[in-house]
């Protein structure tokens, strides 16, 4: 006769040592193994009469699938503990720095002027690019320069060995403001246009000053296009560039292709307005030169000055980008040194 | 233009404070650049008087001297030669700070106790005596503040005058504008003398569009000598130095007014006669500066019967130059033709106070008031008598009338302005209106120093600068969409940036300007338009002097800069323009260019590190094109003088060259010492963007999987990996995916002038998976291609 509570208690409480997964196969064997003591208990149930077979098989069967699913779950149990201890031993040293990813990028005066050009096409601008190489009467004559006027003085020129009869001597444009000419010799109002690009003064060049520089020069003609839509948008072009809370004002100024003419100035973004060595003391930083187009532009380009109006606008790029990077010498952007160009 | 604070306020007969006029001049569109106080840096020095001077008991060359400060006699001790008993003298008090920061302290020297210094102008900074102490007039009064008493409590504005207005380049100038926005009234100082004398000087013009007005006095028996101490610091303050008391005059009356003056003996010009013509060939003039200056070229002069005495508008000669022995003068106010002036001024390189005014142009019928004011002055100052004056003034000015149509102020402005408004603010500037009340538009008549004044437009600026365009309202941004004018230039070259950022190479700017010296380096083909560069004829420097015909001079210093700072590699891209000459016009192109050399930091387990190779900048080029998706592209081997020979290529599209890559020649890597290679590629942007893309067919991804087969051979070193490649095609059909070589073996294991390569044959096909059969059949037939064309070797 098989007495199953003993062998039960027997069962469990060997099942309650096991703490290897060696003492597991050694009970495994003991008990459910092929001569083992609940395996053999289970094939002497054939020897028995019907009545206590179904007795002791029903409590037999129930202990083996007991037994079997305690051993199951210790497996179980032991597997995942190894399996914790592998991934616990797999370490790196988080702290060690990254490898080099090599990289590339655009040069910062192309990122800001990027920025200038996203800002201006929602607005609904479109560019338009002239060439470097200009004849007097674009980049002076039709812009309301008059000849031998100390205007131009401002905007000392480099000459070229190009000559004709018909265009004079080329020269390398001082602004960008000749591509304004162009766009309104091509096309009729409304125009929107933004031209930028690069270019000359006859400077020494030195760590504010340089004798190649770019620009970038706004132009609407229409109908009806007043000093007070150009407080407009160069108010919000300036606020998208340099952020929603910064201080602008506008100041009268000169140019001759503009009238009404101004200044544009932003709140020093270094010392916010209370006065640091990078806004002399004033607050302010010079960012935009700007007016309504002069009557005698339009009359160059045979438009009616009593029917269209419009406005311009220029600014430096170089100086935009020292004053946003913080680079305080202009021949970097000039240099390509990796180091310098690897920041932006 | 620096203006004193003081003579601005005298003028307006007010007391307004240097911030009340910097905010004033701001608003009206001066810039201001600097606001200097002169008595800033001298502190706690009072006028003295000398009571007492006793020798120094125990030194020689010191005295004890007791001064008055106005309260109590101070003992100082002092060293200067000149110290007299009754002097007023500048007393340092215990406690003051000197010019330079020095500070006065009680000190006992050699015994005797010093309270406080006496100073000289050196020590003062208001001169270059240091060798004795400074004299005061006896007029001042013992006590009071020396810079009070001297007048140098005073502050200096300086600000910027834009070209079109030459009328704020003055003291009377500037306030007539303060005058206008502060709403104050304004007059000129009154002159007592009248234009017009009892008998004529001789005065001929020979040219009356070169000068449009000459006023000539002459007043005989002046004195020459020292100027009123008020005129000096008035010069001073404005940075003018004291010369005598007539050059002073003409300069003060020059600050006051705007006007220049000229002053010349009178008994030196020949005959007493005033010419003013144009310079003859052969004749010359010594200047004020010194100088000589050549007169050949055509330019405008004052001369006598026979020589030139100044050049008109710029400058003086120094032959007739009022000195210590003049006794007559003749005062010349006059009105030269501004590029008259600035042709003179340019072409004998002088500016002066006086061209400066003229380029810009002064007021025709102000000159006068200036001329009869430095009378006035000099007769004060000099002495003398005003005996005979001469007028040529054939076309007198005729005053600007500008017609003003208030709607049309507002519509360019954008803003609701009255006409009321308008005309008060343009009657404040001295404009006289023409028509009273009745008709819509307003006229007015412009007075003659604002001779910027032309049209309506100058009159609706001048609205805007007196409302200030603070006032002006901020319109909300009303868009328009246009579309029919976008060049794609910009999108295509935001392309180029971003494929070759992706392909690790940052942007480069270089200026555009080239040395002639590059082409002794950078070799072309005889003929080669980039040889033939447009020169800047007024170039910064040597290697300023040509305008770039390709990026590669700016790019190759770009290496040898960053080579230099011992930067471990240099990947630099740029898009630049080129110029080329093109008959009587120019050219441009704009153009895109690599430059490659050295090589990526070595990792910390990194075995080597990868220097970059020949085929390095081939994959940047075959990334490049395939990533903008130009069509039809290839390289193929070609000569390039300023390249290695042996390491060059072309790139085409379409058959026609669009650029050059290779590693550069030897003789450049010699010129710059470089010890690793540099590779460079220029491509034309403009084909470029021809063939450029946005949109792209799209290659469906494989189904079914692929079979690899390797192959080693040893072939023949003339046979390139192209000629290999076509070969291997013909027999594969379309089943070939791809053909890619992994190894190329040269040394001692196999025969000279043979190389080994292994490469790899990808199979697929689009329709069903292939056999291992179908692989063999064309590996076999590779292999035989191979060994049959070019007695290639199979390796085992």
């Amino acid at each position: 006769m098989v007495d199953v509570k003993k062998l039960e208690s027997e069962i469990l409480s060997q099942l309650d040592c096991v703490g290897e997964p060696e003492q597991l196969q050694t009970l495994r064997n003991t008990f459910t193994g092929r001569k083992g003591k609940l395996t053999l208990a289970l094939r002497s149930l054939g020897t028995m009469d019907k009545e206590e077979r179904s007795r002791l098989g029903k409590e037999l069967n129930n202990l083996r699938s007991l037994v079997e699913d305690r051993i199951g779950a210790l497996e179980k149990k032991f597997r995942e503990d190894d399996r914790q201890e592998l991934i616990g031993k797999d370490r790196v040293d988080v702290t060690l720095p990254g490898k080099h990813i090599v990289g590339g990028g655009s040069h910062p005066l192309t990122q800001v002027m990027r920025e200038i050009i996203n800002i201006f096409i929602s607005f609904g601008f479109v560019l338009a690019e002239g060439t470097d190489l200009e004849t007097d009467y674009y980049n002076f004559g039709a812009l309301n320069f008059p000849e031998d006027h100390p205007a131009r003085d401002a905007q000392d020129t480099f000459y070229t060995d190009i000559t004709s009869e018909k265009d004079g001597t080329f020269i390398l444009r001082t602004h960008t403001s000749p591509v304004q000419i162009h766009v309104m010799q091509s096309v009729r109002p409304p125009i929107r246009a933004l031209m930028p690009g690069r270019v000359y003064r006859h400077e020494a060049i030195d760590s504010s000053h340089s004798a190649v520089f770019h620009q970038v020069e706004g132009l609407a003609v229409d109908t009806h296009i007043t000093f007070a839509d150009l407080k407009g948008i160069l108010t919000l072009f300036v606020r998208r560039m340099f952020g929603p809370a910064i201080k602008v004002r506008f100041r009268p100024s000169f140019f001759p292709f503009t009238e009404p003419s101004a200044e544009i100035d932003i709140q020093c973004l270094l010392c916010k307005g209370k006065g640091c060595g990078v806004c002399k003391r004033t607050g302010w930083l010079e960012m935009l030169g700007a007016g309504m187009v002069h009557p005698n532009v339009f009359r160059a380009v045979k438009y009616d000055p009593q029917v269209v109006s419009g406005y311009a606008f220029g600014m430096g790029v170089e100086r935009i980008a020292m004053l946003k990077f913080g680079v305080n010498d202009m021949r970097l952007f000039f240099e390509n040194d990796m180091r310098f160009l690897r920041q932006f | 233009m620096k203006v004193s604070l003081k003579w601005v306020n005298e003028i307006l007969r007010t007391e307004l404070s240097a911030d009340d006029i910097v905010s004033v001049l701001e608003t009206i569109g001066f810039q201001v650049e600097q606001c200097e106080k002169k008595s800033e840096s001298i502190r706690n020095v009072i006028v003295g008087e000398i009571k007492e001077v006793l020798p120094h008991p125990r030194a020689q060359r010191l005295s004890v001297c007791t001064v008055f400060d106005g309260q109590t006699d101070k003992s100082v001790v002092c060293g200067a030669p000149n110290v007299v008993q009754g002097l007023k003298v500048p007393l340092a008090l215990v406690g003051a700070v000197l010019p330079g920061g020095k500070v006065i302290r009680k000190s006992t020297i050699r015994g005797v106790d010093s309270e406080g210094m006496i100073c000289s102008e050196k020590e003062l900074f208001m001169g270059d005596v240091a060798d004795g102490i400074m004299h005061l007039p006896s007029s001042m009064i013992a006590g009071e503040d020396l810079c009070a008493s001297l007048g140098l409590d005073d502050t200096i504005i300086e600000y910027e005058v834009t070209p079109n207005r030459p009328d704020v380049l003055s003291h009377i100038g500037i306030a007539r504008e303060i005058a206008v926005a502060r709403h104050l009234s304004f007059l000129l100082p009154k002159t007592k003398t009248r234009l017009a004398a009892t008998s004529e000087c001789k005065v001929f013009i020979e040219d009356q569009k070169a000068c449009g007005r000459y006023c000539a006095q002459v007043i005989e028996g002046i004195k020459v000598g020292p100027t009123p101490r008020f005129i000096v610091q008035r010069l001073n303050a404005c940075g003018i130095r004291s010369i005598n008391n007539i050059v002073d005059v003409t300069n003060y009356v020059l600050l006051e007014t705007g006007h220049p003056l000229h002053s010349f003996d009178y008994d030196l010009l020949e005959n007493q006669e005033i010419h003013v013509r144009f310079s003859r060939q052969g004749e010359s003039i010594k200047a004020l500066d010194g100088k000589s200056y050549d007169l050949s070229e055509k330019i405008l002069i004052i001369a006598d019967r026979s020589k030139p005495v100044a050049i008109a508008g710029v400058i003086g000669g120094e032959d007739t130059a009022v000195s210590a022995s003049t006794t007559n003068i003749l005062l010349e106010a006059a009105y030269f033709n501004p590029r008259v002036v600035r042709r003179a001024s340019r072409k004998l390189d002088i500016s002066t106070e006086s061209s400066y005014r003229f380029e810009r142009g002064i007021g025709m019928v102000g000159l006068e008031y200036a001329s009869l004011r430095a009378v006035d002055l000099i007769l004060m100052c000099a002495g003398g008598e005003k005996t005979k004056s001469k007028e040529v003034y054939p076309k007198p000015f005729v005053p600007v009338v500008i017609e003003l149509n208030p709607k049309r102020v507002n519509q360019i402005l954008g803003t609701n302005i009255t006409k009321n408004t308008m005309a008060d603010i343009l009657n404040r500037l001295n404009m006289e209106l023409k028509n009273k009340g009745v008709i819509e538009s307003l006229i007015f008549q412009v007075p003659s120093f604002r001779i910027d004044l032309k049209e309506e437009i100058d009159l609706i600026e001048e609205i805007a600068r007196h409302v200030g365009y603070h006032t002006i309202p901020t319109a909300p941004v009303k868009g328009i969409i246009m579309n029919d004018m976008l060049p794609e230039t910009w999108t295509f070259q935001e392309e180029i940036r971003n494929v070759l950022s992706g392909a690790a190479f940052y942007e480069a700017y270089n200026y555009g300007f080239i040395s002639p010296d590059v082409f002794t380096y950078i070799h072309f083909e005889p003929g080669d338009k980039r040889k033939e560069c447009i020169s800047v004829t007024n170039p910064l420097s040597q290697e300023f002097t040509l305008l770039r015909t390709t990026l590669l001079p700016g790019l190759i210093q770009n290496v040898v800069m960053n080579i230099s700072k011992n930067n471990p590699y240099t990947r630099l891209y740029e898009l630049g323009t080129v110029f080329f000459k093109n008959g009587n016009s120019s050219l441009e192109e704009k153009k895109l260019a690599g430059i490659l050399t050295g090589s990526y930091p070595k990792d910390l387990w990194m075995e080597k590190s990868l220097t970059f190779d020949f085929r390095e900048c081939t994959g940047i080029v075959e990334y490049l094109l395939t990533r903008l998706n130009v069509p039809n592209w290839k390289i193929a081997p070609h000569r390039i003088p300023y390249l290695h020979p042996g390491q060059s290529a072309c790139i085409y599209i379409d058959d026609k060259p669009v650029g050059e890559m290779g590693c550069l020649h030897p003789d450049i890597h010699e010129k710059f010492k470089f010890n690793t290679q540099v590779y460079y590629f220029e491509m034309n942007a403009g084909t470029l963007m021809h063939g450029f893309r946005t949109s792209r067919p799209y290659k469906p991804l494989p189904r079914y999987p692929a079979i690899k087969r390797d192959f080693s051979f040893i072939f023949d070193a003339r046979i390139t990996w192209d000629q290999i490649m076509k070969e291997v095609l013909k027999d594969g059909g379309s089943i070939i995916e791809g053909i890619v070589p992994f190894d190329r073996y040269e040394g001692e294991k196999i025969r000279k002038d043979t190389y080994g390569l292994s490469f790899s044959l990808t199979l697929r096909s689009t329709e069903r998976t292939l056999t291992d059969k179908e692989a063999d059949e064309i590996q076999n037939k590779v292999i035989n291609r191979l060994k049959e064309i070019f007695g290639a070797q199979l390796r085992t």
